[in-house]
């Protein structure tokens, strides 16, 4: 039956019409896999000189295991946001002859082949052979490689029960979450023992193998909890399994009415974007990335023209950038409607663009303030926000003809990379040209920001004068792949 | 009022519809009836210039509905829920549509109230999202949504599907009591039902036509043997 059960998970994944065909997308996330596992492979092989050169009178075998529990609490957070967890899944199954225990057991079984687990060993197991036998010999090694394995899927486990109550009772998950930064904080910055005392334990370890014992025992009554939990939750009108049937919002954008059609084209937009799980992920995200020229402060980078003109073009079009990648799919659930109602293809395509133009000014005022940290951000931004409305977005739209993959907006945001094809990182080329032609190479090499800055935005300006033309255009340009994109759309 | 000329669709060469000549007249009401992958849907989404046609053309009160969006202004179609906008409330896509067209939310209201029976208090004043409804009650919403802003022309493609026998019966009514000036144009497998409501029957079958006949007492009886192989 677990075979069985694996089979088909695995055709499911194969087959699925969401995941496409796209060349161009296995490429790039065949690229970054390999980047990570190639990053730690290597550090898995250097990790003992590393840790020599940075602490030079301890033993790489200690201080390697005291960073062990920061990587544990690390990896608790990433694999919240990023790990997909197979729980619809078994849905089908439940009306037949198959016991419930065996379809948990295989959704917690399932959940521990992915990359998320290999990653870790890439470290582990090279570490483990060349520092780790050297060290304590190879039965406290062995107890030793146990331990470090129970951590990875305690890890596995901690993070798959959050992601799971974080659909249930939000708030708790993030107390959670927040409880774990906490620790981490406390710990690096020393008012806490637990690294140390985790280094003590794993030296008691090395020598008595057989308290290893305890992680497992540990990672033996998270299985079981974690169990017990699904146990509770696999009936259809449990939040585990299926969607939560949400309590209609009763905000509606009614200042948006005002605008005759236009406005009411993007007023239903806005809503689209608000109650939908994946689009409301990427407005949070957006906005938490506003805050990302703080990560910098103090950067090198961030002292030069090019370095304040870069981040700003990032945090004023990041928002579209997320967004505007899907511009079509988004509507893929009923782009029917769109193509029979009383819309025409300008008036989707001009609400699109206002509507895109729109977040990009409203990130331009939210980032206003960081002329607190350098006056020039000011200018830098208007150029961005001028750039980013006169220029990426009408490239946004273009390319989004070409994507005609179908999504469902109600599915969880960070990370889902349904719908994402080669295009998203080719529309990249046409933005980032700009800025380099215009100001990297002639004006920023030549130690002339100013006027490349200026070239910068007049050409952003540009855009938007002759933006109905351009509209004009990328109009036409939609009109004739609409029946393309419909058609795809609506294969199953 | 529509004319349909020399239509042909083909998937990979394989022909699914192919209709040398339709005439319908203003105010007809058309059941089409055939076995699936007979070419009803095909045909509708060809009539709503969802997908293009391999040769031919439709013209819709004289305009080619590939070449213009026009027809949208008087046009009101339902074929499956990529016609609803999953995320908002039945109300709010009931005025939203309304909107496209020029209605305003009393018009709306109004317009909404002859369909209190048929709705039974499970669509209006709910606080669900349209992908949170039942299929019925998503059919429900969508039939009603292809009558919003006052069409002359109503496609509908199995509306009866997934209703309660209550809820067929009355939208049976409904659409009889539609104004006998619009045209309208249904596919349904449901024989008995679409000679109630349609004054015409058209029958395709692997993508051909093979009768039109105009509803009689008969026509039921004929239907049946017809299909009955």
């Amino acid at each position: 039956m677990f075979r069985q059960l694996f089979i088909n998970n695995w055709k499911q994944k194969k087959r699925s019409p969401f995941l496409g065909n796209s060349t161009g997308q296995k490429i790039v996330i065949g690229f970054l896999a390999a980047y990570f596992l190639l990053n730690f492979l290597v550090l898995g092989f250097i990790a003992d000189k590393v840790l020599l050169d940075a602490y030079p009178d301890a033993s790489p075998f200690v201080k390697f295991n005291g960073f062990l529990i920061y990587y544990f609490l690390m990896d608790i957070f990433v694999r919240f946001f990023m790990q997909e967890f197979p729980v619809l899944s078994i849905q089908p199954y439940l009306a037949m002859p198959v016991k419930k225990n065996t379809l948990i057991h295989f959704i917690l079984v399932r959940s521990i082949p992915t990359f998320f687990n290999l990653l870790p060993y890439l470290v582990i197991v090279p570490f483990f052979l060349k520092v780790v036998i050297p060290e304590i010999g190879i039965l406290g090694g062995i107890a030793w490689f146990i331990v470090v394995s129970c951590l990875v899927l305690l890890a596995n486990f901690i993070g798959f029960y959050l992601k799971k109550t974080f659909d249930a009772k939000p708030l708790l998950a993030v107390v959670a979450l927040a409880v774990l930064g906490a620790l981490y904080y406390l710990d690096t910055a020393g008012y806490l023992g637990l690294s140390e005392a985790f280094e003590e334990f794993m030296n008691v370890v090395a020598t008595q193998p057989y308290l290893g014992l305890i992680p497992v025992a540990l990672l033996a009554g998270m299985y079981r909890f974690i169990f017990g939990f699904f146990k509770k939750r696999v009936y259809i009108d449990s939040v585990s399994l299926e969607r939560k049937t949400q309590e209609a919002g009763t905000y509606d954008f009614g200042f948006l009415n005002r605008f005759g059609k236009m406005g009411d084209m993007m007023q239903l937009e806005a809503k689209m974007l608000w109650r939908s799980k994946r689009s409301r992920t990427y407005a949070y995200l957006s906005v938490f990335f506003l805050l990302y020229p703080l990560i910098f402060l103090g950067n090198p980078m961030m002292d030069s023209m090019g370095g304040k003109l870069g981040m700003s073009i990032f945090v004023t079009g990041i928002f579209a950038f997320n967004y505007a990648q899907l511009l079509l799919s988004w509507h893929s659930m009923h782009f029917d409607y769109i193509l029979t109602r009383n819309i025409t293809g300008r008036e989707l395509i001009k609400s699109k663009f206002t509507l895109l133009a729109g977040t990009t000014i409203i990130s331009f005022v939210l980032t206003i303030p960081y002329v607190f940290l350098n006056k020039w951000f000011f200018f830098t931004l208007l150029v961005a926000m001028l750039f980013n409305v006169g220029w990426s977005m009408f490239m946004y739209i273009y390319i989004s003809a070409y994507n005609s993959k179908k999504i469902d907006p109600g599915k969880g945001g960070a990370f889902n990379m349904e719908g994402f094809g080669a295009a998203h990182y080719v529309v990249m080329i046409p933005i980032l040209a700009v800025p380099i032609l215009l100001y990297y190479l002639p004006f920023g090499m030549m130690g002339k920001p100013y006027l490349g800055l200026l070239m910068v935005g007049l050409f952003g300006l540009l855009g938007i004068l002759f933006r109905e033309k351009i509209l004009d255009f990328l109009v036409s340009h939609y009109e004739k792949r609409k029946h393309t994109i419909a058609s795809d759309f609506r294969k199953q | 009022m529509i004319s349909i000329n020399n239509i042909q669709k083909a998937y990979q060469g394989n022909v699914v519809l192919n209709v040398p000549s339709l005439e319908i007249k203003a105010g007809e009401s058309i059941g089409l009836v055939g076995n699936n992958g007979a070419g009803k849907t095909t045909l509708f989404s060809l009539l709503l210039d969802l997908i293009r046609a391999n040769s031919g053309e439709i013209n819709s009160k004289g305009l080619d509905v590939a070449k213009t969006e026009e027809w949208k202004k008087f046009t009101g179609a339902y074929l499956d829920e990529g016609f609803l906008l999953e995320f908002l409330t039945p109300i709010e896509y009931f005025e939203f549509t309304g909107r496209l067209y020029g209605k305003n939310k009393s018009d709306i209201h109004e317009f909404l109230q002859q369909f209190t029976d048929f709705f039974n208090d499970e669509i209006l004043g709910n606080k669900k999202y349209i992908r949170d409804l039942s299929k019925g009650n998503q059919k429900k919403v969508g039939a009603i949504g292809a009558l919003v802003g006052d069409p002359e022309i109503i496609i509908l493609d199995e509306p009866f599907a997934n209703l309660d026998p209550t809820s067929q019966i009355r939208l049976k009514t409904i659409i009889n009591n539609l104004p006998d000036e619009k045209t309208v144009l249904i596919s349904s497998h449901d024989l008995s039902h679409i000679t109630e409501v349609c004054e015409r029957i058209v029958v395709l079958e692997k993508g051909e036509l093979v009768k039109d006949i105009q509803t009689s007492e008969a026509t039921l009886k004929e239907l049946e043997s017809y299909f009955a192989v």
